[in-house]
């Protein structure tokens, strides 16, 4: 990856603070606790869990940083869902700690030199993974679950017909 | 720890938002990068100490309730200051992030039952913790870095005389 490059993907996490909020807007309230089997997500749920995702990201770019090379803890996102209760929670504090752990991972990647970016932690799936890396399946994994959301929604509008 | 002392105990670690605002407006901003020498921390790295530490936390208490048994990870503490650089990084986002994750992690925290606080998760250090003892270690904790800064304050008043 170039340093053009990076710069854009950095810019691109630091957008989701912005566009993420604004994307939610779309759907109304009424129906972010609709699924349509036990089985899937609703928005409120899925808004946790990019939440407790990106506070895993949190700590993993900065074990990147800070411990090279050392192990990080997955998490099972089926099970923290159901546990956790996702569907009962304070949505709104989850979303402001989604917009501040997003705007606090972009602070730290937008000032790290290039040769940060090849620091690894040790996934025990997924193996060894760069900073680089990580970065990028953030930048795949929230625009999945606003697609999912959007799914979710239209799923919702054609039962209203 | 019998439910009284557990609902005082997640009442004070709740309100250290609170306490820990009120308790830094005694600091000048003037002296928040004072450190007597390089092996101890200023008050903007206590600062960003805490605030990851609690972002630890986050994970260790939603762990222990949605997947009891699991190993948490824990940072090497001087080396996440030195190498993520927190003397560098701005103090009033470490306050923001604080307040956010305390207040979330005491709102979930009063919404369990009695038997959720015997679940445990293993801990590389200190091993085996229940909820109620991992909840009494972050209350200390923060307590701990009150006092440290205090301690910052009078070296940096007995400097200046």
């Amino acid at each position: 990856m170039t340093s053009e490059e990076r710069k854009a993907k950095i810019d691109e996490l630091g957008g989701f603070a912005l566009a993420l909020p604004q994307a939610l807007k779309e759907f109304p309230r009424s129906m972010w606790h609709y699924k349509p089997d036990p089985d899937h997500w609703c928005i409120q749920e899925v808004v946790f869990h990019l939440l407790d995702t990106e506070i895993n990201f949190y700590i993993r770019y900065r074990a990147c940083l800070a411990e090279p090379g050392k192990a990080i803890m997955p998490f099972d996102q089926d099970v923290w869902a159901r546990e956790l209760r996702y569907k009962d929670g304070d949505v709104d504090q989850a979303l402001a700690g989604l917009v501040w752990a997003l705007q606090a991972n972009y602070g730290l990647l937008k000032n790290l030199p290039e040769e940060a970016f090849l620091k690894t932690v040790t996934h025990p799936e997924r193996g060894v993974l760069t900073l680089e890396r990580i970065l990028e399946y953030s930048l795949g994994h929230i625009p999945h679950h606003i697609g999912q959301i959007r799914k979710r929604h239209n799923e919702w509008k054609a039962l209203q017909k | 720890m019998d439910s009284n002392e557990r609902r005082l105990l997640i009442e004070n670690y709740s309100r250290k938002t609170y306490v820990l605002t009120e308790h830094l407006r005694q600091f000048p901003r003037e002296m928040w990068d004072f450190k007597p020498d390089d092996a101890h921390w200023c008050i903007r790295e206590i600062l960003w100490h805490i605030l990851d530490i609690e972002m630890h936390g986050y994970l260790r208490f939603r762990t222990a309730l949605a997947e009891p048994g699991s190993t948490v990870s824990a940072p090497e503490q001087d080396l996440w200051a030195k190498q993520i650089g927190y003397a560098r990084l701005d103090a009033d986002d470490a306050v923001e992030g604080i307040v956010w994750v305390i207040k979330t992690n005491g709102k979930l925290l009063k919404t369990l039952l009695e038997p959720d606080f015997n679940k445990s998760v293993t801990h590389p250090e200190y091993g085996k913790l229940n909820l109620d003892q991992l909840l009494e270690r972050h209350h200390k904790h923060i307590q701990h870095h009150m006092d440290q800064m205090t301690h910052r304050l009078n070296e940096w008043n007995a400097k200046k005389n």
